[in-house]
């Protein structure tokens, strides 16, 4: 009789679901709605699968933080053991977005695909359902060969899906640019785990946890710098954030909502895994520091570079960049209030990094949701040919406002919660006595202030454009229906989940907040007065407490009032006019602002980043331009990516000229290749003889 | 707490708010008539604001054809949001009857929450009026914020809380040390952020209709009636709001601590002296200066982060107290 324990067996039944979804969408030949169907089916099937098992992670009252509650089960090779699978505190945090925001997605989709049933293409239904099991086995990989082995798979599996509309050459490039950004990355997370190994001798991640403290600084200082390469390129941290802002354009609206929402944030998983989990002990100072200055980079050029996009998803990709920024910047917090021996702080800075990555999963997820109903609808993701949206398509337009307010951290919803937490810990800095962390905290505080103010302004112009006024063209004037309901209804659920988060963020932080005291060795955090979300602890002084159901109960109550108010006495519906006019003309959907127009003061303010520059191309019957009138004319305003053209561009040319160089040795002579392999051989035997030293 | 302790914070909370709303446009009428006395001018009536509001009131609503539901919408949530920060002020009681609710991060957000609003709304009616006022107005918004986080930390380091009533406690039991050289500094960049949000000069003229020049008001084109009421009347508590935080931080005595009857009126009149001898100042100072081009308020952005920068650093190397 063989005895099956509950975890393991929701785990095996999840995979197995996720691979029957990918067998039942990749056999399929049909490339009909009716064959995506069973394994979108299949595939949410699995995420149930895996979410009730983080939930019995979360839920399990001895669920500390990096120890191991959920058995992990191992497939013992000769000799090592190879494959290590579990589930801790850390990874139930992981697993469970996934589960949500991918069930979420996959149920998008199901609505989604209907748009690639006339066109032969890959199988979109059954690379998702792989998509999703790698990502599950990468969270629950506990050994360094599992691991990167499911984090190539979810490399490749995602390529794949970025170049789904592969008869595009952009498509294509992008993709391709993803793949190699991808693979050094996956270079660096090789480098990481495999020093971690060699330098403990071990090769499952809770052997590595327990003989760290072996390692001496310069190989935990590789380790950490090696990590951050690897996992920040796949995070898209500033300045490794460059394939971002190609692929997740790219691909289809609900691949860059899960690339966005939850791929990425495998990235974090890592991010946090290693110096965390891993390398535990107190960490030295320059950690922290160099990930709040990368941190602070990517919220500045993220945001900065989002303003000026309006392509509608290139704006959504750059802002991943800056939320990852935020993410990093209160991960960066913790690990210098571990390095101070701060631990209730450092506690609270990783707390509000977790909730910030679920938050901007959530969020992202249902603003590229969003796009996706919005540009495929009208076929085109130029937000300056859109406008005009929200009275054709009123739930993608309150649902999209909705993640707007959400992601610029407003009140009562999920990302002001989150901002709220991380500025409570910066301002914690001054408890430490550090002079240099406080008037660095500080600084940051105001950095984070300032990107949160001009997340909104840029989600007031990608808001405002798209969906607002009259439409600004022909494409936009097409679309006469609202997205399919099962986009809808998934946009709505994502939406439901950024307020409920806002208003009763306690559901969450509880479990949360217990993985992360768990991972700094903190006491538990504790809720106390206030109800809801009351006062923090902070030694030595109040600190400040949010009740942020009250708030949003006082916001709820104050708009029925003023509702109620406007209403009385008024009984008849207003009337419609025209805008004012100036006494010129009836205006016309030309004289709205553009998008460029929007993003034009500060283009102006932040010239120098930019290194923006504008033509202006009188045109017209023969008008050279007279003075500053023109008749019709063209405006273009380019900007530059420093960036790419400083570093990235230069670097790909180095690589191809000692590529070309290289290519030298293929001769293709058989000879030459014997000679080779002969000079191999004797090369090996004497490095074999140097370092071998006694060898037998 | 007893039932009794709860209906007098009901009550104080029902009297905050009557008091913020019943006072914002006698603030603003203030403001005017200081400015046009310091003109030489007459200026209009001291009632003239809450006779604007009753007209106001009274009068119908036309909506642009092509707007959506947002702009009807938009005016309800702004105004409210304001309304939902006004219990986490300090006004004449301590603590703040919701203190324990939230800090001042969370009026930032119910200002930011009511900005937001207003400038998505102003992109509805698709005029090229509503889109300039709209962008010079998140701009302005955005350069701010940091201010106002940074004025924040810096208030809140000597007493060590985000929290108004807390950070007002504080003050007032130190007594004359109180206005030390942190605190002026951390004010004094207060002071331009308060310039900026609520859109007097130098940042934005409150009186001008000329269309290369205004901001708020260009946003606001488009509305009319109550909605233009509720615009109005929020625009004026935006103000109160601030001048109120400012006040109350800068000078925290005699705000009442208990529910004494001689405590209460004393603060009440207090309250009302110092609120009027700040919008009196106000109304003086945007006498003195002139409109400044849109792209020299950044200059005033950054002094104001540097002010609060300054103020913190002052703190920190003096020591927390």
């Amino acid at each position: 009789m063989i005895l099956v324990d509950l975890p393991v067996a929701l785990y095996a039944l999840s995979l197995l679901s996720f691979a029957l979804a990918a067998l039942a969408g990749v056999t399929s030949r049909s490339a009909s709605v009716r064959a995506a169907h069973p394994s979108l089916a299949l595939s949410l099937v699995g995420l149930v699968f895996g979410g009730s098992l983080a939930v019995l992670q979360l839920g399990a009252p001895s669920a500390w933080g990096s120890e191991l509650v959920v058995p992990g089960f191992s497939a013992a090779a000769p000799g090592i053991t190879v494959l290590d699978f579990g589930l801790t505190g850390l990874g139930a945090v992981f697993l469970l977005l996934l589960a949500v925001v991918g069930g979420v997605v996959v149920l998008a989709s199901l609505g989604y695909v209907a748009r690639f049933v006339h066109e032969r293409r890959g199988p979109l239904a059954g690379l998702i359902g792989l998509f999703l099991m790698s990502m599950e086995l990468v969270i629950t990989s506990q050994s360094v060969f599992l691991f990167l082995l499911a984090w190539e798979g979810m490399t490749l599996v995602s390529y794949f899906l970025v170049v789904h509309e592969h008869d595009s050459w952009e498509v294509r490039r992008a993709g391709l640019f993803y793949l190699v950004m991808s693979h050094a990355a996956a270079a660096g997370v090789l480098i990481s785990l495999v020093l971690l190994g060699a330098g403990t001798g071990a090769w499952t991640f809770s052997s590595i946890a327990a003989g760290a403290g072996r390692l001496g600084a310069w190989q935990a200082g590789a380790v950490f710098v090696a990590a951050l390469i690897g996992f920040g390129t796949k995070a898209g941290v500033a300045p490794l954030h460059v394939w971002l802002p190609e692929a997740h354009p790219a691909a289809p609206s609900n691949v860059s909502a899960l690339m966005s929402g939850v791929m990425i944030k495998m990235g974090v998983y890592g991010a946090i895994l290693v110096p965390f989990e891993l390398l535990g002990g107190t960490p030295p100072l320059w950690w922290g520091f160099t990930w709040i200055g990368l941190g602070a980079l990517s919220c500045l050029l993220g945001v900065l570079n989002a303003i000026a996009q309006h392509d509608l998803k290139r704006l959504l990709a750059f802002h991943s960049v800056e939320n990852i920024g935020i993410i990093f910047l209160a991960l960066g917090a913790s690990l210098v209030f571990l390095s101070l021996g701060a631990p209730l702080l450092a506690a609270l800075s990783l707390l509000a990094g977790l909730f910030h990555t679920w938050n901007h999963a959530l969020f992202k997820a249902l603003l590229f949701l969003g796009a996706g109903a919005a540009t495929g609808s009208a076929g085109t993701r130029d937000m300056e040919a859109l406008g005009g949206l929200a009275r054709r398509m009123p739930y993608t337009a309150l649902f999209f406002l909705g993640g707007a307010m959400a992601i610029s951290g407003l009140p009562p919803l999920n990302g002001f919660v989150s901002e709220w937490l991380l500025f409570q810990s910066l301002f914690g800095a001054f408890t430490t006595g550090s002079l240099a962390t406080e008037v660095v905290f500080t600084a940051v505080a105001g950095v984070l202030a300032l990107s949160s103010g001009l997340a909104a302004y840029c989600f007031v112009k990608a808001f405002g454009v798209t969906f607002l006024a009259r439409p600004r063209s022909e494409a936009a004037r097409s679309v006469v229906r609202e997205a399919p309901s099962s986009m809808t209804a998934a946009m709505g659920a994502l939406f439901g989940l950024c307020l409920l988060l806002g208003v009763a963020p306690f559901l969450l932080l509880g479990p949360i907040s217990t993985v992360a005291s768990g991972l700094v060795g903190a006491p538990p955090i504790s809720y106390s007065a206030g109800g809801a979300f009351g006062s923090l602890p902070r030694p030595g002084s109040t600190g400040g407490s949010l009740a942020i159901g009250v708030v949003a109960l006082g916001l709820a109550a104050g708009l029925l009032v003023v509702w109620l108010l406007r209403r009385m006495g008024s009984g008849h519906a207003a009337p419609r006019g025209a805008a004012w006019d100036c006494g010129i003309d009836a205006p016309t959907p030309r004289m709205e602002y553009t998008a460029s127009g929007y993003a034009q003061p500060i283009l102006r303010l932040f010239g120098g980043f930019y290194r923006a520059s504008s033509h202006l191309e009188p045109r017209g019957p023969g008008s050279p331009r007279q003075g500053s009138l023109a008749k019709t004319g063209h405006v273009e305003v380019e900007v530059e990516y420093p960036l790419v053209a400083g570093f990235y561009s230069p670097l790909t040319v180095a690589v191809q000229s000692l590529a070309r160089r290289v290519s030298r040795l293929q001769s293709g002579g058989i000879h030459a290749y014997l000679g080779y392999m002969v000079l191999t051989l004797i090369g090996l035997l004497v490095i074999l003889r140097i370092a071998g030293g006694g060898a037998p | 707490m007893t039932p009794w302790e709860i209906l007098l914070t009901t009550l104080v909370l029902a009297a905050e708010l009557a008091l913020a709303v019943g006072l914002a446009p006698l603030l603003t009428s203030v403001v005017r008539r200081r400015k046009s006395r310091s003109q030489r001018r007459t200026g209009p009536s001291m009632i003239q604001p809450y006779l604007d509001l009753a007209k106001l009131w009274g009068k119908g609503t036309v909506y642009v054809e092509s707007s959506s539901a947002v702009t009807r919408a938009a005016p309800l949530i702004s105004f409210a949001s304001l309304l939902a920060a006004v219990p986490f002020v300090p006004w004449f009681f301590l603590p703040a009857p919701l203190g324990f609710a939230g800090d001042l991060i969370v009026v930032v957000g119910l200002l930011a929450l009511s900005r937001f609003m207003t400038a998505v709304a102003a992109l509805d009616a698709g005029s090229t009026f509503g889109g300039m006022g709209s962008t010079r107005d998140m701009w302005i918004g955005a350069l701010f914020e940091p201010t106002f986080l940074l004025v924040i930390f810096a208030w809140g380091a000597p007493s060590g809380s985000t929290q108004a009533s807390t950070i007002v406690l504080h003050g007032a039991t130190l007594g004359a040390a109180h206005l030390s050289p942190a605190l002026l500094l951390a004010s004094a960049a207060f002071a331009l952020l308060l310039l900026a949000e609520t859109g007097r000069l130098p940042v934005d003229n409150p009186a001008t209709h000329l269309e290369l020049t205004m901001v708020h008001e260009a946003m606001v084109l488009e509305y009319g009636g109550r909605d233009l009421a509720l615009i109005e009347l929020g625009q004026s508590l935006r103000m109160v709001l601030l001048l109120e935080l400012f006040v109350a931080v800068l000078l925290p005595w005699g705000i009442a601590l208990s529910f004494g009857l001689a405590a209460l009126a004393l603060a009440l009149v207090l309250l009302l002296v110092k609120l009027l001898a700040a919008s009196a100042l106000l109304g003086e100072l945007e006498t003195r200066v002139a409109k400044w081009r849109l792209f020299r308020v950044a200059d005033l952005a950054v002094l104001s982060w540097v002010l609060a920068l300054g103020s913190i650093s002052l703190t920190y190397l003096v020591g927390v107290g």
